[in-house]
């Protein structure tokens, strides 16, 4: 028995010294299907006192104001992370990355963010001491619309590093 | 205990993200056009004619100020195909001596050549400029008077009016 512990200690020791990659999963909630109306960045009234450049001229936004955001933290209990919030580098109705950013400001327990396709950026860093990580972001999703050819849709990754535990 | 989940964690294939984000609708198609100062201002550009000038056809007077033409579309997610900026400059210049025809105004443009150099040709409905969809222009205008033919001499006014559609 005392051969089997210490070999497991040994074994455990290996997310400690490099940290543990991998995806998290979000829990089912209400805001799961998360669905945002696109409208012109800069009002008409607002287009008349001054020559504006296309790219304002063009730029969409959609936002989210309150998204509830749950994330499925089982296994993690226990364990000091870092949670990335990734958007994939192809976006279904996007012709070109740089036609789409994301922007965040946490509650105090997400961390603030601004994303584009293919990056990511930390949502979350600490201890994890509840099943369920939970806040309220207000997501803002600036776009160009000449980058867009259709319904824009897509899937975020939440990747995890587990630096250890407490 | 703690470090048989972190080497459970490492060996078991994670569920992907559930959440989905869906941007969709669309605001309504705007075109912007502005000639000359914002708001309802009515810019009024003067030709003042110097007596040597008078009857001396075919010496160009110009306007006293240019005028600034600035013109966008945007149609999201069903683009127009173009839209057009034309001018009426169907009712002459007019004064206590008679009327002088908008033909006789004329310009050039500069900081751009969406509008090309031209002068009114006093109808209704002068196509100026395609505007395609997504993309627009600001140019300068610079108008002079042509001086073609003999006028009496006096004060004449008139007013040009632009518009923009997408067909």
């Amino acid at each position: 028995m005392n051969l089997l512990r210490n070999l497991l200690l040994v074994a455990g020791l290996a997310p400690l010294a490099a940290a543990a990659q991998g995806e998290l999963s979000a829990l089912p909630s209400p805001t799961q299907e998360v669905r945002a109306e696109l409208d012109w960045a800069v009002p008409v009234t607002a287009l008349k006192g001054a020559a504006r450049s296309g790219r304002e001229v063009d730029a969409l936004v959609a936002r989210v104001p309150q998204l509830d955001l749950r994330l499925d933290t089982r296994r993690l209990q226990g364990s000091r992370v870092r949670i990335y919030l990734r958007m994939p580098s192809a976006i279904q109705g996007l012709k070109g990355a740089a036609g789409l950013r994301m922007t965040w400001t946490g509650d105090g327990r997400f961390e603030d963010g601004v994303l584009v396709p293919g990056d990511r950026a930390l949502l979350y860093a600490g201890t994890i001491e509840e099943p369920e990580l939970r806040g309220i972001l207000h997501v803002e999703f600036d776009l160009d619309a000449a980058s867009v050819s259709g319904l824009v849709r897509f899937d975020p990754v939440f990747e995890v590093e587990t630096m250890g535990t407490d | 205990m703690r470090f048989l989940i972190a080497i459970a964690l490492l060996a078991a294939p994670l569920a992907a993200s559930a959440i989905t984000f869906t941007l969709a609708g669309g605001p309504p198609p705007q075109l912007v056009l502005q000639v000359g100062s914002a708001g309802a201002t009515i810019n009024e550009v003067q030709f003042n004619v110097p007596p040597e000038s008078l009857g001396n056809t075919g010496t160009q007077v110009p306007g006293d100020q240019p005028v600034y033409v600035y013109a966008h579309m945007r149609a999201f997610p069903n683009p127009r195909p173009q839209a057009l900026v034309n001018a009426d400059s169907s009712t002459p210049l007019s004064g206590s001596a008679g009327t002088i025809p908008m033909t006789e105004i004329c310009w050039k443009s500069s900081e751009g050549n969406e509008i090309p150099d031209g002068c009114f040709d006093g109808s209704a409905a002068q196509t100026l400029a395609t505007v395609q969809n997504q993309t627009g222009f600001y140019l300068t205008l610079q108008f002079y008077y042509a001086n073609t033919q003999p006028v009496v001499a006096g004060t004449y006014t008139g007013r040009v009016t632009y518009t923009m559609f997408a067909p």
